[in-house]
């Protein structure tokens, strides 16, 4: 099997229910070697409003409880974000290989099947951003994943790559969001579940939530790749 | 751009239209269902590399920088200076590499490339030095590249102290100085895929080493990177019968079979040792490898080639427990003191170094015997066992250094190898007796 992060073949033994049904083999996977390059963030023992891994409460989550205390986004986020998911998200979407949107496609999908919403909602790339990177990292790993995804975000501004800015600078960062005019009656009463790459300040998705807040919808949850 | 000059690079197509002064070239090709990058070579199906936005990308060479199908290859090609050298360099030729240096100089006055097949510690280096005088006279650009950033470490002072008055920059994936035009390249095999008919002369040293042997993405690069009218310098002890193939009725095969020193190589003494796999387990099993050591310490320093980092980190605790006194360690391409502790090895500091396989070329150390644990594992193919007999008696005075493969079931690999060296020594006699 051609390993989906590092193109390298390895020999994995195949599960009985992959025997009888041989079209649910995945064309690629992790290789053992790099699966271990990832941590997976135990949902049972994470802070319960960000999702950081093994922490209780955070100053993170109590700064937003303050500044935006309408919204409770109870974030939650598949990998830790550290030296393999860096190295990961780097080759992504920084260098651009496509490709890989398809390294975490299966676990992505299973996670988001267990979160009760009525619509995906990835946060959008300026046009400018999206021209130059040729694709939206959060929309090309659903789609890999095989779930349904609404584009009812617009990002009006160009801000300069989040990684290139200190915390303070980004907190500070003006709404960039807007919601698309053409689907603001049906936000309303629905429950709806952001997704992004990163959750790094929680900046992004809390200026995504506001933006959608003004329509009323029933809940808004937010699901992450790293944290 | 200045400091692009002589390198290829990717932009939008619109941006490389406008600018006239440089030379460009579409990034990829279509070719049926295929795309074809034009840096690296490599086809991809056009669905598997399509972008949402319409146009195609190289997963391939992703790692410098990505290009896609709506921009273009470009390079500001420059006419160089001709420049007529004289060589510093201290030592002097043997009259065997001065036939050699001379028949290489021919060459590549017909533009025919050529394969030098010289034995380990031949001085092939120094029989290159006229050549690159050769084609800086012309004017050319020449480029010095090897599969191993250790070899281009330990090229690039040596050419730096052979040609003073010319301009040369080291170049690798890591390096600390960023890319300036410079007449002469010293570089790893992957950084000639920035360069798109650049070099009058481009010289492979090592050319049998890993990853550029059979890496079909590095061959493009390095054809791409030579002028039209450039030619090639191979550099090989241990060329593999693919490569010969390879080159077959295309390149003048030159033969060196004697060392700088004219002393024959030393010939390696295969040992069966049943249990060397596990000999770090019982100190029974240890012994044999501990008695050996013991008599070759007393004259030379002793490198142990292990087959696996976790053999090796395994038996690095096995002899350090049972001879405390000995200074012993360990260096494995995982190591991040990797360079400093050959740097120490080389001033002898150490008794007992164990390694793996990133020893096995491209470096020399004075006064040292050699043990292969396991030469019959697959890793030690025929011409890692040449390469690594050839650490022996590279340099100084005769140490009386020996080489010792230790295995478990005979292999054809250390058949072969051991027939190599012996045909090569024989060679060797015959030309000392004949003369030139």
């Amino acid at each position: 099997m051609e390993c989906s992060w590092c193109q390298i073949f390895f020999p994995r033994e195949v599960t009985i229910i992959e025997l009888l049904a041989p079209w649910r083999i995945p064309e690629k996977e992790l290789c053992p070697q790099c699966a271990q390059r990832f941590t997976v963030i135990d949902w049972q023992s994470c802070c319960p409003t960000c999702g950081k891994k093994d922490t209780i409460s955070c100053s993170d989550c109590l700064f937003w409880a303050k500044t935006c205390p309408m919204i409770h986004l109870q974030h939650r986020a598949l990998f830790a974000y550290d030296q393999g998911m860096k190295a990961w998200i780097h080759e992504y979407k920084l260098m651009g290989n496509y490709q890989l949107r398809e390294t975490f496609a299966a676990a992505i999908r299973q996670k988001i099947n267990n979160f009760e919403y009525d619509c995906l909602i990835p946060i959008p790339l300026s046009a400018e951003r999206y021209q130059q990177r040729g694709f939206n990292q959060v929309t090309a790993v659903l789609d890999a994943a095989g779930v349904k995804s609404q584009e009812w975000l617009d990002k009006v501004v160009d801000t300069a790559p989040q990684a290139q800015r200190s915390r303070k600078q980004r907190l500070e960062e003006a709404q960039p969001f807007a919601v698309k005019p053409d689907v603001a009656c049906e936000i309303k009463g629905k429950k709806l579940l952001l997704i992004d790459d990163v959750y790094t300040t929680g900046r992004t998705l809390y200026h995504a939530a506001e933006a959608l807040q003004t329509f009323a919808p029933q809940s808004i949850r937010s699901f992450s790749f790293a944290r | 751009m200045n400091r692009q000059k002589g390198k290829q690079y990717f932009v939008l197509a619109e941006i490389a239209v406008a600018d006239k002064s440089i030379d460009s070239r579409p990034a990829m090709v279509e070719h049926g269902k295929k795309i074809i990058c034009q840096r690296c070579g490599r086809a991809h199906s056009k669905q598997s590399v399509l972008l949402p936005i319409g146009c195609y990308y190289c997963p391939t060479c992703i790692r410098y920088g990505r290009i896609t199908s709506d921009g273009q290859l470009v390079i500001q090609q420059t006419d160089l200076p001709a420049f007529d050298h004289k060589i510093v360099w201290p030592g002097v030729l043997t009259s065997f590499q001065q036939k050699i240096s001379q028949q290489l100089v021919a060459n590549c006055r017909q533009k025919k490339s050529s394969l030098v097949w010289s034995v380990t510690g031949s001085g092939k280096t120094e029989m290159i030095f006229e050549t690159i005088r050769h084609v800086r006279q012309e004017g050319g650009r020449v480029a010095i590249v090897s599969p191993r950033i250790d070899v281009c470490r330990e090229l690039f002072p040596r050419i730096q102290q052979a040609f003073p008055q010319e301009e040369s920059l080291l170049l690798y994936g890591k390096s600390e100085e960023p890319y300036r035009y410079t007449t002469i390249l010293i570089a790893t095999t992957h950084q000639l895929l920035h360069f798109y008919r650049s070099f009058q002369l481009i010289v492979v040293d090592e050319v049998d080493a890993f990853p550029y042997e059979g890496d079909a993405q590095l061959r493009y690069g390095l054809y791409n990177a030579l002028a039209e009218n450039g030619c090639l310098i191979y550099l090989s002890a241990t060329p593999s019968e693919r490569l010969l193939q390879e080159i077959r009725g295309k390149f003048a095969v030159l033969k060196m079979p004697l060392r700088f020193h004219q002393r024959p190589l030393i010939v390696p003494k295969p040992i069966h040792y049943s249990r060397w796999a596990q000999a770090y387990r019982k100190k029974r099993w240890l012994r044999p490898l501990l008695q050996h050591l013991q008599r070759l310490v007393k004259k030379n320093f002793v490198l142990v080639f292990c087959p696996s980092i976790q053999l090796m980190k395994e038996m690095e605790g096995a002899v350090r427990r049972q001879e405390a006194s000995w200074l012993i360690t360990s260096v494995s391409s995982q190591d991040e003191k990797r360079r400093e502790k050959v740097q120490s090895a080389r001033s002898q500091v150490y008794k007992v170094l164990f390694t793996t396989m990133i020893l096995e070329r491209g470096v020399t150390f004075e006064n040292v015997s050699v043990v292969v644990l396991g030469a019959n594992h697959p890793v030690f193919t025929k011409s890692a066992l040449v390469q690594i007999a050839g650490r022996v008696d590279r340099k100084g005075a005769f140490t009386e250094g020996e080489v010792i493969f230790f295995y478990d079931q005979m292999t054809e690999a250390i058949r072969q190898a051991i027939k190599e060296i012996n045909e090569m020594n024989q060679l060797a006699r015959s030309w000392l007796t004949d003369g030139v």
